[in-house]
């Protein structure tokens, strides 16, 4: 296109992230360990 | 789609997109998004506009835009006799529209502007040339603006 002028430097740009929201999942139950049957 | 691999030792890395201004050919049957220099790629909603090669400091690769809306208006100068000495000419356009884009990858910064790797249409202001209001509402509605 045009003339946009002297370089001065070159970069590397990033484009940003949305940020995303991330469901956390339930703590699970802690499964209870079987009584022992009486021997 | 960034080449992480290429940047160089040194190479500033910024978070962006960088924001530009700048103008774009259009034709009205079918609606097309064109650079002002005689690249016939349209530029295309939700697909990022790759320049043929990657800028470079001493080359004038990339996509071009300028740093501010006056910078663009101060080359431009007078949109409509852009319109009117091309329009029919080399570059086959009914007419110009201005904007801002978001440009993104390896940018060289100039003194008054950008050129880029990457880029895609934010905005567009105005539009100079055949139905150009009509051109304007079309194009704000073919092209979801990306925050």
């Amino acid at each position: 296109m045009a003339d946009v002028g002297k370089p001065e430097r070159r970069v590397i740009v990033v484009p940003e992230e949305k940020p995303v929201s991330v469901p956390i999942p339930a703590q699970p139950k802690p499964v209870k360990a079987p009584e022992k049957e009486p021997t | 789609m960034i080449d992480f691999t290429a940047i160089r030792a040194g190479e500033e890395i910024v978070v962006g997109p960088l924001m530009g201004m700048r103008f774009w050919r259009y034709r009205l049957v079918p609606l097309q998004l064109l650079s002002w220099c005689l690249d016939e790629r349209s530029w295309l909603p939700n697909e990022p506009f790759e320049a043929d090669e990657p800028p470079e400091l001493d080359t004038t690769h990339g996509v071009h835009a300028y740093k501010t809306m006056q910078d663009l208006l101060d080359y431009i100068r007078d949109p409509q006799a852009l319109v009117d000495d091309f329009g029919l000419g080399l570059r086959k356009m009914d007419g110009i529209v201005l904007g801002s884009v978001a440009l993104w990858g390896a940018v060289v910064i100039c003194e008054n502007g950008y050129r880029a790797q990457y880029a895609r249409p934010q905005q567009f202001t105005q539009a100079f040339g055949n139905q150009a209001d009509e051109v304007l509402a079309r194009l704000r509605a073919y092209f979801p603006k990306h925050a």
